[in-house]
């Protein structure tokens, strides 16, 4: 074995597993940091993943698809241009791939959304990898309409295929839930109506079958029209052309389809998925790097404290001869192996994470971005890879500064009677200067824009502010601990002057633990302030715009369809009733708008004028700036606003089936419903442009004193029993609101409860490192003639005197860290103003709990300071 | 054993050390001469600069000025490098206060300087560290570790390793200034016995004078100054 190896097993590993207490704090907090980001970042992949492979298996090998620019979907009379292109082998096949809601089947059962996609059965069979790829799974001759003429021989079932009517073909995973065989009937609900269809079969679970993981429905695109009242409509072409014609053709397509389709590749709709959610996923992994931090300092603080502890030990081995190069070896050995075990656990621990992290996202991504089925974690390897580099890398750089302290020591220390202090002591001035030029870089960094849509410089200032409050730490510190001594010495007598005197002897280590302590609980107060602000903000608005009595909306909408829509005599059918004063149509697609998803809306502003409670960023009245909104004018969300840097005098251009159309920006209105943003225009003007006069929600305005239960019985009187709708009152959509909020909410405050459990795990940290440095002292103190009780009591004090640096220090980082993530990175991420609010209960309680966890991690120390034999530790040394 | 024909072993010419911002004077112009075999104590008030001659000899400090030539080399020339594989093949090192790592076993500690060393086997390493433990009396302690020993163990088991990789120079600073009286002799007894049968050359710091006594010179320091040297007369 080489001797440095030996050396590190001797030398290093035992002293290692002697402070086993120590290491196994350690490696958890960095086990936790790896731990969370590995969960975050798996659950991201899932959801981009999933969405890619969906693509795939509908898409098939299309290498070219047309796809709607104004809305939901494109006229079928685009393919009529594309016959021409079929002398050069190009192929296509119109597509449709919608949401449908699946009515509950059963009464226990609730209504669920599910995937309807619509083919040209009889079209060309390369478009169909789906339906010939059969010998991938046994049982089932996939894609293709599976008989099951053992269950019936009934000549009627035998005789039903897609091609009969309203027969579709059902995916694997939901005719297994429903137990949905060939021949049954499944219910549907489109806009207000319910449907039935026939199960002509059901898919394997290869090729489009597996498509949404098998939640789809799949139908010959003549009925999928029919069934979404979509005539001549399509969501999609796709093509299949020679490879080497892709790019000429790309070009000579744009020039032929109308101006509001758009020629891409399935790539793009790819691309465009992961930029919808780049700002909500980078903003996970931004918090779960707060938590791969605090697990940086942990180790930091271990190494540096071990390395100033074994100086003189470290002297001994430089005099006997060993080189500067294997001191520093063994010790990065150490760093290698705390890292190799907290990397591993945290791996571990990721991978079990994984699943409850996707469950926690999974509804904001289904609700707010795509809807694929995110039921199950996709496995990739590279992930797993990269938060062991991450881990590893992160504790090798935490681990530098020790190792380079430890090459500091000279062999003469090996002769010198008391271990020497850190660099730290003679620096605390300059460092201190360090800290200040940190700061101000950190403030200069936060004025800096987004970078592509990214808060570059916002993630910068953040970590810019961690430093440089660190730096500060020793200057404070040694400035304000000899006025504790006095202080301490007055209240709590000598135990207190030494509490505080030897921690001031000890500076180096007490200013690393203290900042190490600061650090987790900054992370913990400014995700506690970011909620908090958000929640209020959120609250807020919720309550000064919804405004309406009653919401109505097609049951479709209500079971989570967005394109579930009513007819426009829904509006007049709610106007109509005795005690209501207005109703107020509103409707809204999804459109690209220059490469990103958006929503168009169009609402009357004329009602809206009257009754409506808008809150505008000019601070307008809704009254006057609605007013304005007629012809060509339009207001937009702050999240459109931010993101595409538009402004109140700016004008907005869109794609419409008439061409594009300019509207001029009245003004930018609050709203957190969502990050994608939306342009509102007036709906006349949306009548004409786009040819579509129905709505996806009314609001109702009553009268004065009138009685909402009885408005809501004439409303559904006069909309008819065989309308299925929903009736909500503000306060029932308020609450949904809320609800929506805190899920969406959910993995951050999962976050914050594992920055609490780090904050407390460094504190115990920095706590049991003090007071084994300090075993030498209580030895001496112990011959002068201390009493047990005494030594625990200064243990006590000096945790307590830790702790409330460290919470101090906390409050203020994390008020600085709060600041920046509500005000830059959240605001350039998603484009939200948030009133900034102060949790000063939480603060208050929060301060109480490190205290407390500061004096319990100080019981083991106390006891072993009590126990301390005073010669055996003089004489060790 | 020795790689230089000279009996001269060590040549200290005008040797002075300047400590820190406060510019202490521990030692000015500092000239001695050590030949092999001999056993030197070097004498003197506390502060008087003894341990800060030790430390420059043995290249654990550098001198401020002048030269010191250990075994044919000017050991103030030398890289960090060269003076640490210097100290590894021909200085064993005794101190009065941290001598022991607390981590290992005393035959750990003593195998310390051959496995650095590298070139004898695992069992030879065993043999010479038994051979040299048993030499101080402590072949009983094999795997105890330092703190479960008394001082004076401590100490022997410090003398075992400096004599282990066979050392031109055995610098020891206060070796009994921590030890009673009894245990004390035992160390210096020790120190005598290895220096008549090895003839092995040793330089020792110490205030005492029944300590001093036991080299065959004495050399006494004051502030920072050689003010005699002289030979014991046994
Ligand atoms: N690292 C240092 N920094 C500054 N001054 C030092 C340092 N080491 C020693 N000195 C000073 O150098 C002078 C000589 O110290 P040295 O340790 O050599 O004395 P000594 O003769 O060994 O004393 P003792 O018998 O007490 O061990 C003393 O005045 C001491 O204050
Ligand atoms: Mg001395």
């Amino acid at each position: 074995m080489p001797f440095a190896f030996t050396l590190f097993l001797r030398f290093v590993a035992r002293d290692v597993r002697r402070n086993w207490i120590r290491t196994l704090l350690t490696v958890f907090g960095i086990a936790l940091g790896v731990s969370v980001y590995l969960a975050i970042s798996i659950a991201n992949n899932t959801a981009i993943s999933q969405f890619k492979q969906t693509v795939s298996q509908v898409s098939g090998k299309a290498n070219i698809e047309l796809m709607p620019l104004s809305g939901p979907a494109l006229p079928e009379a685009v393919l009529d241009a594309l016959a021409d292109y079929r002398m050069l082998g190009v192929k296509y096949t119109p597509m449709i791939d919608e949401h449908l809601v699946l009515a509950a089947q059963s009464p226990e059962q609730n209504s669920e959304i599910i995937q309807l996609i619509g083919i040209d059965m009889l079209a060309d069979p390369d478009f169909k990898s789906y339906q010939s790829d059969a010998n991938d799974s046994e049982t089932e001759d996939s894609g293709k309409i599976r008989s099951e003429d053992t269950d019936s021989d009934q000549d009627s079932l035998k005789n039903l295929s897609v091609f009969s009517p309203r027969a579709v073909l059902v995916g694997g995973k939901l005719a297994q839930r429903h137990g949905f065989k060939k021949g049954d009937q499944l219910t549907i609900v489109v806009n207000d109506q319910k449907e039935k269809l026939l199960v002509a079969g059901v898919l394997g679970t290869s090729g489009i079958g597996g498509a949404y993981s098998g939640n789809v429905v799949v139908a010959d695109i003549g009925l999928a029209q029919d069934i979404l009242k979509w005539p001549g409509k399509v969501t999609r072409v796709d093509l299949i052309a020679p490879e080497s014609l892709v790019p000429l053709l790309q070009a000579k397509l744009q020039e032929i389809v109308p101006s509001d389709v758009l020629v891409a590749t399935p790539d793009t709709r790819s691309e465009q998925a992961e930029k919808m959610v780049r700002s909500f996923e980078y903003n996970l992994l931004a918090l779960t790097f707060i938590a791969l931090m605090v697990g940086m300092f942990l180790i930091y603080n271990t190494m540096t404290i071990t390395i100033l502890r074994r100086r003189p030990e470290i002297g001994i081995l430089r005099a006997i001869g060993v080189s500067r190069r294997t001191v520093q070896n063994i010790f990065l050995w150490e760093a290698i192996c705390l890292g190799l075990m907290g990397t591993t656990l945290g791996v571990v621990m990721g991978a079990f994470m994984a699943d409850g992290a996707l469950k926690a996202v999974a509804q904001t991504f289904q609700y707010f971005y795509f809807k694929v089925p995110l039921d199950k974690i996709t496995v990739d390897p590279l992930q797993y890879a990269a938060a062991f580099a991450i881990g590893m890398g992160l504790t090798l750089i935490a681990a530098l500064p020790p190792l380079l302290e430890s090459t500091t020591v000279s062999p003469a220390e090996a002769t010198r009677r008391a271990s020497q202090e850190s660099n730290v002591r003679r620096s605390t001035t300059p460092l201190f200067v360090v800290g200040l030029a940190c700061l101000a870089l950190c403030y200069f960094s936060a004025l800096q824009p987004a970078v592509n849509n990214f808060p570059l410089f916002g993630y910068l200032a953040a970590l810019l502010a961690i430093m440089g409050c660190s730096f500060l730490v020793p200057l404070i510190l040694a400035k304000s601990l000899p006025v504790l001594a006095t202080i301490f010495a007055r209240i709590f007598g000598v135990e207190g002057r030494i509490a505080a005197v030897s921690l001031q002897g000890t500076l180096g280590r007490t200013a690393v633990a203290c900042a190490s302590l600061m650090i987790g609980i900054a992370m913990m107060i400014s995700l506690a302030i970011m909620i908090s602000s958000f929640r209020k903000t959120v609250t807020h608005w919720i309550d000064q715009s919804f405004e309406a009595d009653l919401w109505l909306q097609s049951q479709a909408r209500a079971s989570g369809n967005k394109f579930g829509r009513l007819q426009e005599s829904a509006i007049k059918a709610a106007a109509s009733v005795e005690g209501v004063a207005a109703a107020e149509g509103f409707v809204d697609r999804s459109i690209n708008y220059q490469g990103m998803s958006a929503f168009l809306a169009a609402a009357d502003f004329d009602v809206l004028t009257k009754y409506g409670n808008q809150l505008f960023l000019s601070g307008e009245s809704s009254k006057t700036v609605c007013a304005r909104v007629v012809g060509m004018h339009a207001i937009i969300s702050e999240p459109f606003a931010v993101r595409k840097n538009l402004k109140k005098g700016d004008s907005v251009e869109i794609d419409t089936p008439l061409g594009k159309r300019k509207f001029f920006i009245e003004d930018v209105f609050y709203d957190y419903a969502s990050d994608l943003g939306y342009i509102i225009i007036p709906r006349d003007i949306y009548k004409q442009l786009y040819n579509d006069s129905s709505i996806s929600n009314v609001a109702i305005y009553l009268k004065e004193g009138a009685n909402i239960e009885k408005a809501r019985q004439g409303i559904l009187k006069n909309l008819g029993s065989s309308s299925l709708v929903s009736l909500s009152s503000t306060s029932e959509l308020r609450k949904e609101a809320i609800r929506i909020f805190d899920r969406t909410f959910a993995i951050t405050y999962a976050l914050h409860t594992i920055a609490v459990t780090v904050a407390m795990l460094s504190i115990m940290n920095a706590l049991f490192a003090l007071t084994i440095e300090s075993r030498r002292e209580f030895a001496i103190l112990r011959y002068i003639g201390a009493k047990k009780t005494q030594l625990a009591k200064i243990v006590y004090l000096q945790a307590a005197i830790l702790g409330a640096c460290g919470n101090l220090g906390g409050i203020g980082l994390g008020y600085i860290l709060s600041l920046l993530l509500i005000h830059v990175i959240n605001k350039q991420s998603f484009g939200w103003s948030v009133q900034y609010f102060v949790p000063y209960d939480f603060i208050l309680q929060s301060s109480t709990l490190v205290i407390l966890t500061s004096l319990l991690s100080g019981i083991y120390p106390a006891r072993m300071a009590a126990r301390t034999l005073a010669p055996s530790v003089v004489r060790d040394e | 054993m020795a790689s230089s024909p000279s009996s001269q072993l060590l040549q200290i010419e005008a040797v002075a050390k300047t400590y820190g911002e406060h510019q202490v004077k521990a030692l000015s112009a500092v000239s001695i001469n050590i030949a092999r075999g001999e056993f030197v104590s070097l004498m003197g008030a506390s502060g008087c600069g003894k341990s800060t001659l030790l430390n420059l000899i043995a290249g654990l400090d550098t001198a401020s000025s002048g030269r010191i030539i250990f075994d044919g080399a000017d050991v103030t020339k030398l890289t960090d490098e060269a003076v640490t594989a210097l100290r590894a093949k021909k200085i064993g090192f005794v101190f009065q206060f941290f001598n022991l790592l607390s981590t290992l076993t005393v035959a750990e500690n003593v195998a310390l300087p051959l496995e650095l060393g590298g070139t004898t086997s695992a069992a030879d390493r065993q043999k010479r560290v038994l051979e040299m433990l048993a030499e101080v009396g402590m072949e009983n302690r094999l795997n105890f570790y330092p703190a479960q020993l008394s001082g004076g163990e401590m100490q022997r088991v410090a003398i075992a390793r400096a004599l282990v990789h066979k050392p031109e120079l055995i610098v020891a600073d206060e070796p009994t200034g921590n030890l009673d009286s009894e245990n004390g002799l035992k160390v210096l007894e020790l120190l005598k016995h290895l220096n008549k049968s090895l003839n092995q050359t040793i330089v020792m710091a110490t205030h005492s004078e029944e300590a001093g006594a036991v080299g065959d010179r004495i050399i006494r320091m004051k502030d920072g100054l050689v003010v005699s040297d002289s030979l014991v007369q046994h």
